[in-house]
């Protein structure tokens, strides 16, 4: 197998994958060749390796006695916030559901309620006649006479220079009209 | 699809593994365990990972009791959020981002409180300044002295990485996690993990070097 030679330079830009045994074979035996012919790189390989080496003998921590105690309060308390969070929440639902219900019943009966609170008063019919005076001095003006109405009632007395009143009535709808009308 | 079903069944039940004891399990039958209702699967998960976060999170931060706070959190974190964690990812990778990110956010906010700062500097100072403990008769005490001087120097070499730079080191350097898991905690892709972790490695060289030869 022919090695090819590399450079520091290559070798510090790729030093990661070959600390970490990612390289291919071929490539590794590179980075060796390097290491027995570098010194400056076989010093820098040398104190990386011993310098973790070092930190992995530093003394482990351990977690404090109530660590777990503590925890398990800690736990104790989210369950119970979540209980309680829960109870809330289907408190809140049944509030829901309890108002969605009371204004359905509530509708329900609003037709009834309305019915049973709704006095209908009973009139006497009313009728009426044109007065004669109306047919005699304002009517009909064919541009205020409505054909359509069954009833027509002089409101105001025709005087000199000023218009009458005189209100239509139409049978049966409930509708009336009123209209002023020119003197002749 | 159906069979598709039917199969992630048999395999979920299979990783649950019931009757099994708690202590035999990895880390998915733990996690299975608890979402069936076995609230002692956590506290095995707990007994698995406190030690190991205490020190990830210590070395990370650099405060101890600060450590010890951020791990409670990251297991109540863990507690609230397992319901939601995708079992098919790995169990360790997901609580050590979520420990990673606490110790990150720690780090921000002690940058932009010098007051935290200052009382960290001068904790670890106290601790610092306490007598030599002999904890080997072996060695002589100039030997233990130099020992302990130069577990001290590396120690602090690691600190004066970069955030990120230490982040990555630690990762790989004393956790031993892949190139993969490191991506992932630090939500960095591959090439980035990479030349964090030559940088850092190269970074600590330059400040042990002298110390070391």
């Amino acid at each position: 197998m022919v090695i090819k030679m590399m450079d520091c330079a290559r070798f510090l830009d790729g030093y990661s994958d070959y600390r970490d045994g990612l390289l291919a074979d071929d490539e590794g035996a590179e980075y060796l060749a390097h290491l027995a012919m570098c010194g400056s790189c076989a010093r820098y390989d040398r104190v990386v390796r011993s310098g973790v080496a070092m930190l992995r003998e530093l003394p482990e921590l351990e977690p404090s006695e109530d660590f777990v105690l503590e925890l398990k309060h800690r736990i104790f308390h989210e369950d119970d916030d979540r209980r309680r969070m829960q109870r809330r929440a289907s408190g809140a639902a049944t509030a829901v559901t309890g108002a969605i219900a009371a204004s359905i019943a509530l509708l329900a009966w609003v037709p009834a309620i309305g019915e049973r609170g709704r006095s209908v008063v009973e009139m006497p019919p009313i009728t009426a006649l044109a007065p004669a005076s109306v047919e005699a001095e304002m009517l009909p003006l064919p541009s205020f006479v409505d054909t359509q109405a069954d009833w027509v009632d002089l409101m105001r007395e025709p005087q000199p220079g000023f218009a009458s009143l005189v209100r239509y009535e139409y049978a049966g709808t409930g509708f009336s009209n009123a209209e002023f009308v020119a003197p002749r | 699809m159906s069979d598709i079903f039917a199969l992630r069944a048999i395999s979920r039940e299979n990783e649950a593994q019931p009757g099994r004891p708690l202590a035999e399990l990895d880390d998915s039958g733990l996690v299975a365990r608890f979402l069936e209702g076995e609230k002692r699967a956590f506290t095995e998960l707990v007994g698995r990972y406190q030690a190991r976060l205490l020190n990830f999170v210590y070395r990370t931060t650099g405060d101890r009791e600060r450590a010890e706070d951020l791990v409670q959190e990251t297991f109540i974190r863990v507690y609230r959020h397992l319901h939601r964690f995708d079992q098919s990812k790995k169990f360790s990778t997901w609580v050590y981002t979520i420990a990673s990110n606490l110790a990150k956010n720690e780090l921000r906010n002690r940058s932009r409180n010098p007051l935290v700062l200052f009382q960290t500097i001068r904790k670890n100072h106290e601790s610092d300044s306490k007598p030599l403990e002999w904890e080997d008769n072996t060695y002589r005490p100039d030997d233990l002295f130099r020992k302990r001087h130069l577990r001290a120097l590396v120690e602090s070499a690691v600190d004066q990485l970069p955030e990120h730079h230490r982040t990555v080191f630690i990762l790989r350097e004393m956790e031993g996690k892949t190139y993969e898991e490191i991506a992932e905690i630090t939500s960095c892709n591959l090439g980035t993990v990479k030349s964090r972790l030559n940088r850092a490695r190269n970074n600590f060289a330059q400040v042990i070097a002298p110390l070391l030869d």
